[in-house]
């Protein structure tokens, strides 16, 4: 476990100096991210000058659930960025070099890019989310609300990790898709705000078959009361079948992979 | 020659399109969620004035919002440049003829898509009252195509100066999408903001066409759009060739 720590801390330390060595383009990515972020909560502020809720929920309770979106989708990009990168690296069999170094492909694919960028973009988000949290009722933020709260944030970026490894097993057993990836990141529009605003097929399709919901409205809705445990359960029980069935996909693409270009 | 290369590459379409729905979907049941009584106005816009403004937005991003100005800096920023300017065609029409077969492409699948979310979620649209408000709306949206592919072309003109300034353009054009209209209508801001934003070329982009649409702008209001638009039309058509000029005097085709 150490051992993977440290190998993650040097691949960080190489992508900051990746960031760095473009340090201008990197201010302007990071700005585009700020300006983003900042327009959409802009947005939802605006809207609530106009009208008291939305589906029954106040302003606070909205900026929850979009920060909410934007913690857990940070917290994928800050960690799983490599899989952006995953069709070049099986392409160019850049995977083979993985495969015979001696730790785990799946970590050298998955955490080979650290975005700094977005760790700087989480600030603001983590500083918005505390603001939000500020205005529930004393009585709703309770330890057992905050836990919860924690726990399905942490099911949230696990499922996300799932997505990912699917893309690059996907991207090893074709060598295509490099669409995939970002057509996840799309879809994950979808959960900027509650999912109760969306109808019911919607809604089942981005909780069983992408569990956008899951990953971003559950841990909202804990918070503030109104998730039952029927749904906590099936969000574990979701993040823990996405798991596993991507980490059996990613094995069986390496069975099949037969390398690329060396 | 672009047309076909696109059709080549139909799953990246195909997925490029898909992913542009989810933006739609996400605006389209907000405002529903908003609007649930049917008799209730927000912002001044009726639910079927409201969800009419969401699915032209889609059609306009296609139509108005697609750019080759990423493209266009790296190439010059690479020296790819050179080989477009050893032909015998100017590189201003070559990239308007690459930008007119991507919007091609672009705003025929989205009239289909835009037409089956209308039949799958049996949402009712609001039509003008006077046909003549389609002519205004289709002339706003002419202009606005043209305004844009100039406003592009000045932003790819940072090529020429910097190879690293392709996260300013994101960023840019971000501020533009927001300020044009095309997440949300501006009526949504204090009404010194929006009118500010007004006097920039942005809203004419995307709010300006859909509101002529919905016959939401007075006849002052209406004449008075047409002349900024015209005036930021010929400025930053006029600011766009200088900064090509000036550009080309210092490129120097690095890596060519």
């Amino acid at each position: 476990m150490i051992r993977y720590f440290r190998l993650w801390i040097f691949l960080a330390r190489l992508s900051f100096i990746e960031i760095w060595s473009t340090r201008l383009n990197s201010l302007g990515w990071l700005l585009g991210k700020l300006v983003r972020l900042a327009f959409f909560f802009l947005f939802i502020v605006a809207i609530f000058r106009h009208t008291k809720t939305i589906k029954g929920y106040t302003l606070p309770e909205a900026a929850l659930f979009f920060l909410t979106f934007n913690l857990v989708d940070l917290s994928a990009q800050i960690l799983f960025r490599g899989i952006y990168g995953i069709r070049r690296i099986v392409v160019e069999g850049e995977l083979d070099y993985y495969l015979l170094s001696p730790a785990n492909a799946l970590f050298r694919v998955a955490f080979q890019t650290v975005d700094f960028l977005d760790l700087i973009t989480v600030v603001p988000v983590v500083a918005l989310t505390a603001w939000a949290i500020t205005f529930l009722p004393a009585e709703q933020l309770t330890p057992a609300a905050l836990a919860l709260y924690g726990v399905l944030i942490l099911t949230g970026v696990t499922i996300a990790f799932a997505i990912h490894v699917i893309v690059a097993a996907v991207a090893v057993l074709t060598q295509q898709l490099e669409n995939t990836i970002w057509f996840y990141r799309d879809m994950m529009i979808l959960g900027r705000f509650p999912v109760d605003i969306y109808a019911a097929p919607i809604q089942w399709a981005i909780t069983v078959i992408i569990p956008i919901a899951v990953m971003t409205s559950y841990p909202a809705k804990a918070l503030l009361g109104v998730l039952t445990w029927r749904h906590f359960l099936l969000a574990v029980n979701l993040a823990a079948l996405f798991l596993t069935g991507s980490l059996c996909l990613w094995r069986y693409s390496l069975r099949r992979y037969t390398s690329v270009s060396s | 020659m672009n047309l076909q290369h696109q059709l080549e590459r139909r799953l990246s379409l195909a997925m490029e399109r898909l992913r542009s729905l989810a933006l739609v979907l996400s605006l389209y049941y907000l405002w529903s969620a908003l609007l649930d009584d049917p008799s209730r106005q927000f912002l001044g816009y009726s639910r079927e004035q409201m969800l009419t403004y969401v699915l032209g937005l889609a059609l306009l991003r296609s139509l108005v919002l697609t750019n080759r100005a990423f493209d266009l800096t790296w190439e010059i920023a690479r020296g790819r440049l050179s080989f477009l300017m050893l032909r015998p065609i100017s590189v201003y029409g070559h990239q308007f003829a690459l930008d007119a077969s991507d919007k091609m492409t672009r705003l025929a699948s989205a009239i289909v898509e835009v037409a089956l979310l209308v039949l799958l979620l049996e949402a009712r649209l609001s039509a003008p009252r006077h046909p003549i408000a389609i002519v205004w709306a289709a002339m706003a949206a002419t202009l606005a195509l043209l305004l844009f592919f100039f406003i592009s072309m000045a932003l790819a003109t940072s090529g020429f100066w910097s190879a690293e300034s392709v996260g300013f353009l994101w960023a840019a054009s971000l501020v533009m999408e927001f300020c044009s209209g095309a997440f949300f209508p501006l009526d949504v801001l204090p009404d010194l903001g929006r009118r500010v934003l007004m006097l920039s070329p942005f809203p004419y982009l995307v709010y300006f066409p859909l509101n002529l649409y919905l016959e939401r702008l007075t006849a002052g209001e209406m004449i008075q759009g047409f002349i900024i638009l015209a005036f930021w039309l010929l400025a930053i058509g006029l600011i766009s060739r200088r900064l090509w000029d000036i550009g080309l005097r210092d490129y120097d085709a690095e890596g060519a």
